[in-house]
Protein backbone atom coordinates (compact mmCIF):
# COMPACT_ATOMS: atom_id res chain seq x y z
CA UNK A 1 0.00 0.00 0.00
CA UNK A 2 1.64 3.61 -0.73
CA UNK A 3 1.42 5.80 2.07
CA UNK A 4 -1.82 7.75 3.25
CA UNK A 5 -2.66 11.01 5.19
CA UNK A 6 -5.45 11.99 6.94
CA UNK A 7 -5.32 15.52 5.53
CA UNK A 8 -8.50 16.27 7.07
CA UNK A 9 -11.43 15.80 9.69
CA UNK A 10 -14.60 17.38 11.43
CA UNK A 11 -17.13 16.51 13.86
CA UNK A 12 -20.64 17.77 13.99
CA UNK A 13 -21.91 18.70 17.32
CA UNK A 14 -23.47 15.75 19.54
CA UNK A 15 -26.85 15.99 20.66
CA UNK A 16 -30.59 16.04 20.07
CA UNK A 17 -31.49 18.12 17.15
CA UNK A 18 -35.04 18.43 16.76
CA UNK A 19 -34.71 20.70 13.09
CA UNK A 20 -31.83 18.92 11.37
CA UNK A 21 -31.70 15.72 9.33
CA UNK A 22 -28.81 13.31 8.95
CA UNK A 23 -28.14 14.43 5.36
CA UNK A 24 -27.67 17.72 6.72
CA UNK A 25 -25.58 16.76 9.59
CA UNK A 26 -23.68 14.41 7.00
CA UNK A 27 -23.05 17.74 4.46
CA UNK A 28 -22.50 20.43 7.27
CA UNK A 29 -19.36 18.02 8.74
CA UNK A 30 -17.85 16.93 5.31
CA UNK A 31 -17.66 20.06 4.18
CA UNK A 32 -16.08 21.62 7.22
CA UNK A 33 -13.89 18.13 6.80
CA UNK A 34 -12.87 18.94 3.25
CA UNK A 35 -12.27 22.85 4.83
CA UNK A 36 -10.30 21.26 6.91
CA UNK A 37 -8.17 19.67 4.34
CA UNK A 38 -8.09 22.37 2.13
CA UNK A 39 -9.97 21.00 -0.38
CA UNK A 40 -13.53 20.96 -2.18
CA UNK A 41 -16.11 18.49 -2.81
CA UNK A 42 -14.85 18.57 -6.42
CA UNK A 43 -11.43 16.90 -5.58
CA UNK A 44 -13.29 13.73 -3.95
CA UNK A 45 -12.90 10.88 -5.72
CA UNK A 46 -14.57 8.82 -4.05
CA UNK A 47 -17.25 9.25 -1.10
CA UNK A 48 -17.49 6.26 1.56
CA UNK A 49 -20.83 6.72 3.77
CA UNK A 50 -21.72 4.52 6.61
CA UNK A 51 -25.08 3.75 6.22
CA UNK A 52 -27.31 3.24 9.25
CA UNK A 53 -30.10 0.37 10.49
CA UNK A 54 -31.60 2.83 12.96
CA UNK A 55 -31.91 6.11 10.97
CA UNK A 56 -35.59 7.17 11.89
CA UNK A 57 -36.48 3.59 12.74
CA UNK A 58 -36.05 2.85 9.11
CA UNK A 59 -34.79 -0.20 8.04
CA UNK A 60 -32.08 2.23 5.63
CA UNK A 61 -30.30 5.09 6.74
CA UNK A 62 -28.96 7.56 5.08
CA UNK A 63 -26.91 6.26 1.81
CA UNK A 64 -23.72 6.91 -0.17
CA UNK A 65 -26.02 8.19 -2.86
CA UNK A 66 -28.29 10.35 -0.37
CA UNK A 67 -24.49 11.94 0.20
CA UNK A 68 -23.43 12.74 -3.51
CA UNK A 69 -27.09 14.04 -4.23
CA UNK A 70 -26.33 16.65 -0.59
CA UNK A 71 -22.51 17.18 -1.72
CA UNK A 72 -22.50 17.43 -5.37
CA UNK A 73 -22.94 15.47 -8.83
CA UNK A 74 -19.92 15.05 -9.88
CA UNK A 75 -20.38 11.17 -11.03
CA UNK A 76 -18.02 10.61 -8.10
CA UNK A 77 -17.42 6.52 -6.94
CA UNK A 78 -20.11 6.03 -3.93
CA UNK A 79 -19.54 3.22 -1.61
CA UNK A 80 -22.03 2.24 1.84
CA UNK A 81 -20.46 0.66 4.55
CA UNK A 82 -22.85 -1.06 7.18
CA UNK A 83 -21.44 -2.56 10.72
CA UNK A 84 -23.49 -1.31 12.92
CA UNK A 85 -21.54 0.82 15.72
CA UNK A 86 -18.36 -0.33 13.96
CA UNK A 87 -19.50 1.61 11.18
CA UNK A 88 -17.64 4.48 10.86
CA UNK A 89 -14.20 3.09 11.63
CA UNK A 90 -15.04 0.24 8.94
CA UNK A 91 -15.39 3.01 6.46
CA UNK A 92 -12.41 4.82 7.41
CA UNK A 93 -10.75 0.96 6.73
CA UNK A 94 -12.35 1.19 3.48
CA UNK A 95 -11.33 4.89 2.76
CA UNK A 96 -7.75 3.70 3.67
CA UNK A 97 -7.88 0.94 1.28
CA UNK A 98 -8.74 2.79 -2.03
CA UNK A 99 -5.79 5.66 -1.61
CA UNK A 100 -3.84 2.67 -0.31
CA UNK A 101 -4.77 0.77 -3.47
CA UNK A 102 -3.53 4.00 -6.09
CA UNK A 103 -6.80 4.23 -7.60
CA UNK A 104 -7.98 7.31 -5.80
CA UNK A 105 -5.79 10.17 -4.35
CA UNK A 106 -8.50 11.77 -2.51
CA UNK A 107 -11.54 10.06 -0.23
CA UNK A 108 -14.06 11.50 1.98
CA UNK A 109 -15.82 9.00 4.64
CA UNK A 110 -18.32 10.43 6.56
CA UNK A 111 -21.53 8.72 8.63
CA UNK A 112 -24.27 10.50 10.91
CA UNK A 113 -27.43 9.62 12.48
CA UNK A 114 -30.66 10.77 14.32
CA UNK A 115 -31.26 8.02 17.09
CA UNK A 116 -34.53 7.42 18.86
CA UNK A 117 -34.16 7.81 22.84
CA UNK A 118 -33.50 5.16 25.22
CA UNK A 119 -32.46 1.45 25.12
CA UNK A 120 -31.53 0.98 21.17
CA UNK A 121 -34.08 -1.31 20.03
CA UNK A 122 -35.17 -3.44 16.55
CA UNK A 123 -35.62 -1.73 13.41
CA UNK A 124 -39.10 -2.23 12.15
CA UNK A 125 -40.09 -5.57 9.53
CA UNK A 126 -37.55 -7.40 10.97
CA UNK A 127 -37.51 -11.37 11.08
CA UNK A 128 -39.16 -12.86 14.78
CA UNK A 129 -38.11 -16.09 15.19
CA UNK A 130 -35.43 -18.40 16.27
CA UNK A 131 -33.02 -17.88 13.39
CA UNK A 132 -32.84 -14.34 14.00
CA UNK A 133 -31.24 -14.73 17.52
CA UNK A 134 -31.60 -10.47 17.86
CA UNK A 135 -34.96 -11.21 18.19
CA UNK A 136 -34.20 -14.09 20.57
CA UNK A 137 -32.07 -12.01 22.89
CA UNK A 138 -34.72 -9.50 23.53
CA UNK A 139 -38.06 -11.96 23.15
CA UNK A 140 -36.79 -14.57 24.97
CA UNK A 141 -34.31 -13.15 27.53
CA UNK A 142 -35.31 -9.01 27.56
CA UNK A 143 -31.56 -8.64 27.21
CA UNK A 144 -31.02 -5.16 26.21
CA UNK A 145 -27.53 -3.70 25.35
CA UNK A 146 -26.31 -2.78 28.44
CA UNK A 147 -27.23 -5.89 29.99
CA UNK A 148 -24.13 -7.13 27.59
CA UNK A 149 -21.32 -4.74 29.41
CA UNK A 150 -22.84 -5.46 32.61
CA UNK A 151 -22.61 -9.33 33.15
CA UNK A 152 -19.10 -9.04 31.59
CA UNK A 153 -18.81 -6.07 34.71
CA UNK A 154 -20.61 -8.29 37.26
CA UNK A 155 -17.80 -11.14 36.60
CA UNK A 156 -15.20 -8.37 37.00
CA UNK A 157 -16.05 -7.74 39.96
CA UNK A 158 -16.10 -11.00 41.03
CA UNK A 159 -12.98 -11.92 39.64
CA UNK A 160 -10.67 -9.07 40.28
CA UNK A 161 -12.73 -7.29 43.05
CA UNK A 162 -13.58 -4.07 40.94
CA UNK A 163 -14.87 -1.55 43.05
CA UNK A 164 -18.54 0.45 42.00
CA UNK A 165 -15.98 3.39 43.00
CA UNK A 166 -13.65 2.63 40.42
CA UNK A 167 -16.02 2.27 37.32
CA UNK A 168 -17.92 5.74 38.60
CA UNK A 169 -14.10 7.31 38.80
CA UNK A 170 -14.01 6.05 34.96
CA UNK A 171 -16.78 8.15 34.32
CA UNK A 172 -16.13 10.89 36.48
CA UNK A 173 -12.72 10.95 34.51
CA UNK A 174 -14.50 11.20 31.03
CA UNK A 175 -16.97 14.05 32.01
CA UNK A 176 -13.76 16.21 33.75
CA UNK A 177 -12.76 16.36 29.52
CA UNK A 178 -16.71 17.29 28.79
CA UNK A 179 -16.01 20.94 29.21
CA UNK A 180 -13.20 20.76 26.95
CA UNK A 181 -14.74 19.39 23.60
CA UNK A 182 -16.83 22.08 22.38
CA UNK A 183 -18.62 19.18 20.43
CA UNK A 184 -19.19 16.86 23.07
CA UNK A 185 -23.28 16.86 23.98
CA UNK A 186 -22.57 16.75 28.04
CA UNK A 187 -20.23 19.72 28.75
CA UNK A 188 -20.35 19.41 32.56
CA UNK A 189 -18.59 17.81 34.73
CA UNK A 190 -19.86 14.84 37.36
CA UNK A 191 -18.28 14.16 40.26
CA UNK A 192 -17.75 10.60 41.67
CA UNK A 193 -20.56 10.75 44.10
CA UNK A 194 -22.97 11.63 41.59
CA UNK A 195 -22.07 9.12 39.39
CA UNK A 196 -22.30 6.72 42.21
CA UNK A 197 -25.53 8.15 43.10
CA UNK A 198 -26.86 7.58 39.74
CA UNK A 199 -30.02 5.12 38.92
CA UNK A 200 -28.72 1.64 38.79
CA UNK A 201 -29.39 0.72 35.16
CA UNK A 202 -28.01 -2.86 34.74
CA UNK A 203 -26.21 -3.71 37.55
CA UNK A 204 -23.33 -2.94 38.15
CA UNK A 205 -23.54 -0.06 35.96
CA UNK A 206 -25.02 3.57 36.49
CA UNK A 207 -27.18 5.78 34.12
CA UNK A 208 -23.61 7.93 34.37
CA UNK A 209 -21.83 4.76 33.30
CA UNK A 210 -23.66 3.93 30.28
CA UNK A 211 -23.52 6.00 26.94
CA UNK A 212 -26.49 8.27 25.89
CA UNK A 213 -27.49 7.84 22.54
CA UNK A 214 -27.17 11.09 20.24
CA UNK A 215 -27.84 12.67 16.92
CA UNK A 216 -24.73 13.61 15.42
CA UNK A 217 -21.89 13.29 12.36
CA UNK A 218 -18.65 13.24 11.57
CA UNK A 219 -16.25 13.00 8.47
CA UNK A 220 -12.62 12.78 7.17
CA UNK A 221 -10.26 13.23 4.41
CA UNK A 222 -8.24 10.58 3.54
CA UNK A 223 -5.22 11.36 0.78
CA UNK A 224 -2.47 9.97 -0.61
CA UNK A 225 0.96 11.20 0.64
CA UNK A 226 1.84 12.46 -2.45
CA UNK A 227 -1.53 14.89 -2.39
CA UNK A 228 -1.29 16.19 1.00
CA UNK A 229 1.98 17.63 0.71
CA UNK A 230 0.67 20.09 -1.43
CA UNK A 231 -1.55 20.64 1.68
CA UNK A 232 0.47 20.10 5.16
CA UNK A 233 3.84 20.26 5.92
CA UNK A 234 2.72 18.40 9.18
CA UNK A 235 1.25 14.94 7.78
CA UNK A 236 -0.89 13.14 10.41
CA UNK A 237 -0.23 9.56 8.73
CA UNK A 238 -2.54 6.45 8.64
CA UNK A 239 -0.07 3.80 9.82
CA UNK A 240 -2.55 0.39 9.91
CA UNK A 241 -6.33 -0.27 9.90
CA UNK A 242 -8.26 -3.14 10.30
CA UNK A 243 -11.81 -4.69 10.05
CA UNK A 244 -12.60 -8.21 12.08
CA UNK A 245 -15.45 -10.17 13.36
CA UNK A 246 -16.27 -11.85 16.19
CA UNK A 247 -14.11 -15.36 16.49
CA UNK A 248 -15.23 -18.84 17.65
CA UNK A 249 -14.61 -19.34 20.99
CA UNK A 250 -14.95 -15.60 22.14
CA UNK A 251 -15.43 -15.86 26.16
CA UNK A 252 -17.36 -12.68 26.09
CA UNK A 253 -20.76 -13.17 25.03
CA UNK A 254 -20.87 -11.71 21.51
CA UNK A 255 -23.96 -9.14 21.17
CA UNK A 256 -26.62 -10.08 20.40
CA UNK A 257 -25.63 -13.81 21.06
CA UNK A 258 -27.56 -15.95 23.78
CA UNK A 259 -25.49 -18.73 23.93
CA UNK A 260 -21.58 -19.32 23.66
CA UNK A 261 -19.77 -22.45 23.13
CA UNK A 262 -17.44 -22.79 25.95
CA UNK A 263 -15.00 -24.18 23.43
CA UNK A 264 -11.92 -22.58 20.82
CA UNK A 265 -9.26 -20.64 21.39
CA UNK A 266 -9.90 -16.86 21.15
CA UNK A 267 -9.16 -13.50 22.60
CA UNK A 268 -11.75 -11.48 24.61
CA UNK A 269 -14.09 -9.19 22.89
CA UNK A 270 -12.51 -10.43 19.20
CA UNK A 271 -14.17 -8.39 16.88
CA UNK A 272 -12.15 -5.62 18.62
CA UNK A 273 -9.26 -7.20 19.80
CA UNK A 274 -8.70 -9.15 16.66
CA UNK A 275 -8.53 -5.80 14.75
CA UNK A 276 -6.92 -3.83 17.03
CA UNK A 277 -3.60 -6.14 17.28
CA UNK A 278 -3.75 -6.13 13.49
CA UNK A 279 -4.33 -2.91 13.02
CA UNK A 280 -0.71 -2.59 15.61
CA UNK A 281 1.06 -5.05 13.72
CA UNK A 282 0.26 -3.35 10.35
CA UNK A 283 1.47 -0.15 11.71
CA UNK A 284 4.60 -1.93 13.06
CA UNK A 285 3.48 -0.23 16.45
CA UNK A 286 4.41 -1.89 19.80
CA UNK A 287 2.12 -1.00 22.75
CA UNK A 288 4.44 0.98 24.57
CA UNK A 289 4.24 3.93 21.25
CA UNK A 290 0.45 4.08 21.77
CA UNK A 291 -0.03 7.80 23.20
CA UNK A 292 -3.29 8.02 23.22
CA UNK A 293 -6.64 5.23 22.81
CA UNK A 294 -9.90 6.50 21.76
CA UNK A 295 -11.90 3.29 22.30
CA UNK A 296 -15.75 2.28 22.67
CA UNK A 297 -17.05 3.53 25.90
CA UNK A 298 -20.18 2.23 25.31
CA UNK A 299 -19.84 1.67 29.35
CA UNK A 300 -16.99 1.94 31.95
CA UNK A 301 -16.41 -1.56 31.43
CA UNK A 302 -14.90 -1.55 28.18
CA UNK A 303 -12.84 0.96 29.74
CA UNK A 304 -11.48 -1.41 32.15
CA UNK A 305 -12.09 -4.51 29.78
CA UNK A 306 -10.52 -3.64 26.29
CA UNK A 307 -6.87 -2.43 27.17
CA UNK A 308 -6.51 -5.70 29.54
CA UNK A 309 -7.55 -7.55 26.37
CA UNK A 310 -5.49 -5.50 23.68
CA UNK A 311 -2.03 -6.32 26.43
CA UNK A 312 -1.61 -2.74 27.28
CA UNK A 313 -1.67 -3.37 30.91
CA UNK A 314 -2.40 -7.10 32.84
CA UNK A 315 -5.68 -8.60 33.56
CA UNK A 316 -6.85 -6.61 36.80
CA UNK A 317 -4.60 -3.58 36.13
CA UNK A 318 -7.02 -1.15 34.56
CA UNK A 319 -7.96 -0.47 38.22
CA UNK A 320 -5.06 0.46 39.68
CA UNK A 321 -4.59 2.94 36.01
CA UNK A 322 -7.84 4.66 36.73
CA UNK A 323 -7.48 5.24 40.33
CA UNK A 324 -3.71 6.86 40.02
CA UNK A 325 -5.41 8.79 37.28
CA UNK A 326 -3.27 7.17 34.52
CA UNK A 327 -5.59 7.44 31.96
CA UNK A 328 -6.21 11.08 31.83
CA UNK A 329 -4.60 13.08 29.11
CA UNK A 330 -1.52 14.02 31.05
CA UNK A 331 -1.07 10.16 32.36
CA UNK A 332 0.53 6.93 31.07
CA UNK A 333 -1.69 5.73 29.13
CA UNK A 334 -4.29 8.51 28.25
CA UNK A 335 -7.92 6.69 27.28
CA UNK A 336 -10.85 9.21 25.56
CA UNK A 337 -9.40 12.17 25.53
CA UNK A 338 -12.01 13.20 23.03
CA UNK A 339 -14.67 12.40 26.26
CA UNK A 340 -15.57 9.41 24.72
CA UNK A 341 -18.73 8.10 24.08
CA UNK A 342 -20.02 9.32 27.70
CA UNK A 343 -19.67 12.53 26.89
CA UNK A 344 -21.00 12.56 23.34
CA UNK A 345 -23.81 9.78 23.25
CA UNK A 346 -23.70 7.65 20.54
CA UNK A 347 -24.45 8.41 16.86
CA UNK A 348 -24.14 4.58 16.11
CA UNK A 349 -22.35 4.87 12.41
CA UNK A 350 -20.13 8.07 13.38
CA UNK A 351 -18.12 6.76 16.15
CA UNK A 352 -15.25 4.95 14.11
CA UNK A 353 -14.85 8.97 12.34
CA UNK A 354 -15.48 10.91 15.16
CA UNK A 355 -12.53 9.18 16.74
CA UNK A 356 -10.39 9.52 13.90
CA UNK A 357 -11.11 13.17 13.96
CA UNK A 358 -9.76 13.10 17.84
CA UNK A 359 -6.90 11.30 17.01
CA UNK A 360 -6.41 13.96 14.12
CA UNK A 361 -6.80 16.75 16.35
CA UNK A 362 -4.48 15.29 19.02
CA UNK A 363 -1.50 14.45 16.99
CA UNK A 364 -1.74 18.00 15.24
CA UNK A 365 -1.56 18.93 18.95
CA UNK A 366 -4.74 21.38 18.43
CA UNK A 367 -6.54 19.17 20.95
CA UNK A 368 -6.77 22.30 23.57
CA UNK A 369 -7.27 21.22 26.89
CA UNK A 370 -7.59 17.80 26.24
CA UNK A 371 -3.79 17.74 24.58
CA UNK A 372 -2.13 14.74 25.24
CA UNK A 373 1.99 16.09 25.57
CA UNK A 374 3.67 14.90 22.60
CA UNK A 375 1.22 13.04 21.08
CA UNK A 376 2.81 10.90 18.13
CA UNK A 377 0.96 7.80 17.89
CA UNK A 378 -2.91 7.32 18.34
CA UNK A 379 -5.21 4.45 18.18
CA UNK A 380 -8.94 4.44 17.78
CA UNK A 381 -11.50 1.28 17.95
CA UNK A 382 -14.82 0.42 17.38
CA UNK A 383 -17.10 -2.57 18.14
CA UNK A 384 -20.84 -2.98 16.69
CA UNK A 385 -23.66 -5.20 17.28
CA UNK A 386 -23.01 -8.62 15.69
CA UNK A 387 -19.46 -8.84 15.85
CA UNK A 388 -18.31 -6.26 13.85
CA UNK A 389 -15.06 -4.24 15.08
CA UNK A 390 -12.46 -2.13 13.66
CA UNK A 391 -9.11 -0.21 14.36
CA UNK A 392 -6.84 2.74 13.02
CA UNK A 393 -3.35 3.74 14.03
CA UNK A 394 -2.45 7.13 13.28
CA UNK A 395 1.58 8.49 13.32
CA UNK A 396 3.04 11.26 12.58
CA UNK B 1 -42.15 -10.24 36.94
CA UNK B 2 -45.12 -12.10 35.40
CA UNK B 3 -45.84 -15.32 36.88
CA UNK B 4 -44.47 -18.50 35.77
CA UNK B 5 -46.70 -21.61 35.59
CA UNK B 6 -49.74 -19.78 34.66
CA UNK B 7 -50.00 -20.77 31.29
CA UNK B 8 -51.64 -23.68 29.54
CA UNK B 9 -50.14 -26.33 27.23
CA UNK B 10 -51.39 -23.90 24.15
CA UNK B 11 -49.34 -21.13 25.55
CA UNK B 12 -47.17 -20.30 22.49
CA UNK B 13 -43.43 -20.28 23.12
CA UNK B 14 -41.84 -16.90 22.34
CA UNK B 15 -40.40 -18.96 19.01
CA UNK B 16 -40.49 -21.67 17.54
CA UNK B 17 -37.85 -24.51 17.85
CA UNK B 18 -36.33 -22.46 21.22
CA UNK B 19 -36.91 -25.20 23.56
CA UNK B 20 -39.31 -28.37 24.17
CA UNK B 21 -40.18 -30.25 27.35
CA UNK B 22 -39.52 -33.44 27.36
CA UNK B 23 -40.37 -36.27 30.26
CA UNK B 24 -41.19 -33.31 32.10
CA UNK B 25 -38.23 -31.99 31.88
CA UNK B 26 -37.45 -28.22 30.21
CA UNK B 27 -34.65 -28.69 26.92
CA UNK B 28 -32.90 -25.97 25.00
CA UNK B 29 -32.90 -27.26 21.33
CA UNK B 30 -29.45 -26.30 19.95
CA UNK B 31 -26.81 -28.07 17.68
CA UNK B 32 -23.97 -30.14 18.11
CA UNK B 33 -20.75 -30.93 15.77
CA UNK B 34 -20.23 -34.60 15.34
CA UNK B 35 -17.12 -33.77 13.89
CA UNK B 36 -15.09 -30.92 16.76
CA UNK B 37 -18.35 -31.27 19.52
CA UNK B 38 -18.96 -27.83 19.66
CA UNK B 39 -22.25 -26.56 20.82
CA UNK B 40 -24.51 -23.80 19.89
CA UNK B 41 -27.77 -22.03 21.06
CA UNK B 42 -30.37 -21.67 19.11
CA UNK B 43 -29.63 -24.03 16.39
CA UNK B 44 -27.48 -23.25 13.46
CA UNK B 45 -27.24 -24.90 10.31
CA UNK B 46 -23.02 -25.70 9.98
CA UNK B 47 -20.02 -25.81 12.00
CA UNK B 48 -18.72 -22.26 13.21
CA UNK B 49 -15.80 -23.51 14.37
CA UNK B 50 -13.04 -22.58 12.57
CA UNK B 51 -10.71 -25.96 12.79
CA UNK B 52 -13.89 -27.59 11.65
CA UNK B 53 -16.14 -25.96 9.52
CA UNK B 54 -18.55 -28.80 9.00
CA UNK B 55 -21.12 -29.44 7.28
CA UNK B 56 -23.38 -30.93 9.20
CA UNK B 57 -24.88 -29.57 12.60
CA UNK B 58 -26.97 -32.37 14.01
CA UNK B 59 -29.95 -31.20 16.29
CA UNK B 60 -29.32 -31.74 19.78
CA UNK B 61 -31.39 -31.31 23.36
CA UNK B 62 -29.18 -29.02 25.90
CA UNK B 63 -30.12 -30.03 29.34
CA UNK B 64 -30.14 -28.40 32.80
CA UNK B 65 -29.09 -27.83 35.34
CA UNK B 66 -25.94 -25.48 35.40
CA UNK B 67 -24.00 -22.91 37.24
CA UNK B 68 -24.55 -19.47 37.23
CA UNK B 69 -21.49 -17.61 35.39
CA UNK B 70 -22.53 -14.26 35.81
CA UNK B 71 -25.85 -11.93 36.00
CA UNK B 72 -27.15 -8.80 35.90
CA UNK B 73 -30.38 -7.09 37.49
CA UNK B 74 -31.80 -4.58 34.84
CA UNK B 75 -33.89 -1.71 36.78
CA UNK B 76 -35.86 -0.86 33.79
CA UNK B 77 -38.48 -3.14 31.07
CA UNK B 78 -36.87 -2.79 27.58
CA UNK B 79 -38.77 -0.98 25.00
CA UNK B 80 -41.63 -1.15 23.88
CA UNK B 81 -42.30 -4.06 22.18
CA UNK B 82 -40.01 -6.13 23.84
CA UNK B 83 -41.52 -4.79 27.53
CA UNK B 84 -42.54 -8.39 28.03
CA UNK B 85 -40.93 -8.73 31.73
CA UNK B 86 -41.72 -5.82 34.22
CA UNK B 87 -38.28 -4.50 36.10
CA UNK B 88 -36.57 -5.15 38.46
CA UNK B 89 -35.86 -9.04 36.54
CA UNK B 90 -32.11 -10.43 36.95
CA UNK B 91 -30.57 -12.67 33.60
CA UNK B 92 -28.20 -14.83 34.23
CA UNK B 93 -25.26 -16.23 32.23
CA UNK B 94 -25.15 -20.21 32.78
CA UNK B 95 -22.69 -22.39 32.32
CA UNK B 96 -24.65 -25.83 31.47
CA UNK B 97 -22.69 -29.02 32.19
CA UNK B 98 -21.67 -29.58 28.88
CA UNK B 99 -19.18 -26.59 27.11
CA UNK B 100 -21.73 -24.01 26.50
CA UNK B 101 -22.71 -20.88 28.40
CA UNK B 102 -26.42 -19.62 27.54
CA UNK B 103 -28.14 -16.36 28.69
CA UNK B 104 -31.71 -16.07 30.30
CA UNK B 105 -34.11 -14.30 32.32
CA UNK B 106 -34.12 -15.62 36.25
CA UNK B 107 -37.02 -17.16 37.17
CA UNK B 108 -37.27 -15.76 41.23
CA UNK B 109 -36.01 -13.04 43.29
CA UNK B 110 -33.39 -10.58 41.61
CA UNK B 111 -31.25 -9.70 45.07
CA UNK B 112 -31.42 -14.03 45.48
CA UNK B 113 -28.71 -14.44 42.26
CA UNK B 114 -25.27 -15.78 43.30
CA UNK B 115 -22.79 -16.09 41.38
CA UNK B 116 -22.08 -20.21 41.35
CA UNK B 117 -25.68 -20.82 42.46
CA UNK B 118 -26.97 -23.98 40.81
CA UNK B 119 -29.75 -23.42 38.65
CA UNK B 120 -32.58 -26.11 36.52
CA UNK B 121 -34.19 -25.13 32.99
CA UNK B 122 -37.87 -24.00 33.45
CA UNK B 123 -40.29 -21.27 31.12
CA UNK B 124 -41.68 -18.36 32.08
CA UNK B 125 -44.44 -16.91 30.69
CA UNK B 126 -43.82 -13.02 29.51
CA UNK B 127 -46.54 -10.25 28.27
CA UNK B 128 -46.88 -10.76 24.41
CA UNK B 129 -49.58 -9.25 21.83
CA UNK B 130 -52.85 -10.72 22.52
CA UNK B 131 -51.53 -12.96 25.41
CA UNK B 132 -48.26 -14.37 27.00
CA UNK B 133 -45.67 -16.06 25.25
CA UNK B 134 -43.38 -18.90 26.64
CA UNK B 135 -39.55 -18.46 26.86
CA UNK B 136 -37.00 -20.29 28.35
CA UNK B 137 -35.15 -19.09 32.37
CA UNK B 138 -33.20 -20.73 34.79
CA UNK B 139 -34.60 -21.14 38.60
CA UNK B 140 -32.82 -21.93 41.14
CA UNK B 141 -32.56 -25.68 41.88
CA UNK B 142 -34.01 -26.89 44.91
CA UNK B 143 -37.03 -25.11 44.23
CA UNK B 144 -37.47 -26.17 40.84
CA UNK B 145 -41.17 -28.07 39.81
CA UNK B 146 -39.66 -30.04 36.92
CA UNK B 147 -37.75 -33.46 38.12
Amino acid sequence: MRERVVLGSAVHAFGKFEDTTAARMCRRVALDALADAGLTFRDVQAVVVGSSRFSGGLARGLGATDMVHALGMTGVAAYNVAAACATGGSAFSLADLLVGSGQYDAVLAVAGEKMPTGFIARPDGAAEDATDVDYLRWAGAALPNPGYWAMECTRRMHDYGTTEETLARVSAKAHDLGPHNPNARYRKPIPLDAVMASPMVSSPLRLFELCAVSDGAAAVVVTSSKLARQHTTNPVHVAGTAVATAAFGDPVLTMPEVAIPLQGDSPPSSEATGAVLTAMERAGVPHEDVDLIELTDNSVWQELAFPEAWGFCEPGESDHLVQTDQTRPDGRLPINPSGGFLCFGEATVAMGLFQVAEMHDQLLGRAGARQVPNARVALGQTLGLGGNGSAVVLAR
Amino acid sequence: MTGPGTTTTDTPHVAEGVFAEEDGEIVLLGARCPRCGALAFPRRESCANPTCLGDLVEATELHGPGTVHTFTIQHYPPPAPFDLVDAPYAIVGVDLDVPLRVVGLFDGDPASVRIGQRVSLTTLATRGDGGSALTWAFVPQQESTHA
